[in-house]
């Protein structure tokens, strides 16, 4: 019964978190996603001073 | 790799995961330079009063968050019940009345009582499908949205008069959502402290008490949870309960704030409440969020539409800039994950 509940557990440790679900299947390296906030950055101050001059 | 480029990488990255909070540093700097009348007492007091009832819904949503889910329904759940809210406090000296038949004010205990019945069906209803059907949080509360909006225009259109707003409320329901405290000169509305009050609950509820260290343990991980002999299903059901009278409160004291209510009533609250959360620090992929991230994104949010009315920014352009800052908050979450990893 032990054995069992061991080996439950086990299985259930290397199951991937709902964390590993939603991203782990993002394989861009990290400095082109470093590139791509600063992309959103640079897009979102675009917009603000369009929307103030507008 | 030297220790200078090491110091630049941390740097880099430090930069990067807060680059929200700089953004909106910048921002608010912007406008207080440009307009100094910004920082004042009074102009906080206002956001904070908007950001009450927005910060009441988000409260209840964050819970579906940290399970790893969504409520796209909890700004029309909002609406229907405001509406229901609207015309059981409405003034009986107001000849068009939803219902004539009221000739006595009714107790506020009674219109709170059945906004928060009926929120809490439909979040019910969402929970079940959560927990029970297994469907995705998305698809189930954007079911749930239309339902919600269905019933709102139905009961707003079922008045004598027509499809009219629910205004005209008496002045007992008013004074308790608009009414204020004098403290050291300023008024401190009633709203605010109703809704530090629902901080504090929702805080107790998340740090000290089971429902809230098993909502963790769900939206960490379900199957784990589920082996350590949690109840996932009894769990899931309670947070969206709970979720449900906080959306009923926030419909209710909804009502008394802009003091007319339509169809459009709660349109987008959802976006807001959601976009608070995760400025907030609430993470889309569960487990992950406090109360106080909660509150400080919502007064954050809260900010940044009052920093923009401020700029004066075209509205169809602060719709983009919202969105860009959902975005971006995602985003920085995926780098802090890919970092870790």
């Amino acid at each position: 019964m032990e054995e069992k509940q061991e080996e439950t557990k086990q299985e259930t440790e290397k199951k991937p978190t709902f964390r590993d679900n939603l991203y782990g299947k993002i394989t861009i390296p990290l400095k082109t996603l470093d590139k791509i906030i600063v992309g959103i950055i640079l897009l979102l101050i675009f917009f603000i001073v369009l929307g103030i001059i507008l | 790799m030297t220790k200078e480029n090491v110091n630049k990488e941390k740097i880099t990255a430090f930069l990067l995961n807060y680059a929200l909070y700089f953004i909106l540093g910048l921002m608010i700097l912007v406008v207080i330079f440009i307009k100094p009348e910004f920082l004042s007492v009074s102009n906080f007091i206002k956001i904070l009063t908007q950001a009450s009832t927005k910060g009441i819904l988000a409260l209840g949503v964050a819970g579906m968050i940290v399970l790893a889910g969504t409520d796209l329904s909890a700004g029309r759940i909002l609406g229907c019940c405001a509406a229901v809210s609207a015309s059981l406090v409405q003034s009986v000296t107001y000849a068009s009345r939803m219902y004539p038949g009221i000739t006595e004010d009714l107790p506020l205990i009674v219109p709170l009582l059945v906004s928060i019945v009926i929120a809490v069906g439909f979040c019910a209803l969402n929970g079940f499908g959560v927990s029970v059907l297994k469907l995705h949080a998305f698809i189930i509360s954007l079911g749930t949205q239309t339902i919600a909006y269905g019933f709102t225009c139905i009961y707003i259109e079922s008045q004598s008069g027509g499809a009219q707003a629910l205004s005209s409320f008496n002045k007992k329901f008013i004074n308790f959502v608009n009414g204020s405290f004098d403290i050291f000169g300023f008024k401190l509305p009633y709203i605010v402290i109703y809704f530090a009050i629902a901080a504090v609950i929702m805080w107790f509820v998340w740090n000290k008490t089971t429902l809230g260290k098993n909502m963790f343990a769900i939206g960490g991980n379900m199957e784990a949870a589920a082996v350590s002999g949690v109840n996932v299903t009894k769990n899931i059901m309670g947070v969206y309960i709970i979720a449900g009278v906080l959306y009923g409160v926030a419909a209710f004291l909804e009502a008394g704030r802009i003091q007319s209510v339509n169809t459009t009533t709660g349109l987008n609250y959802d976006l807001d409440a959601i976009s608070g959360c995760v400025i907030g620090g609430v993470s889309f992929s569960g487990g992950v969020g406090t109360i106080p991230g909660v509150i400080i994104g919502v007064v954050i949010l809260q900010v940044i539409n009052y920093s923009l009315y401020f700029l004066q920014v075209n509205s169809y352009y602060q719709y983009i800039i919202k969105g860009l800052i959902i975005i971006l908050a995602v985003a920085i979450d995926v780098r802090k994950y890919l970092a870790k990893k």
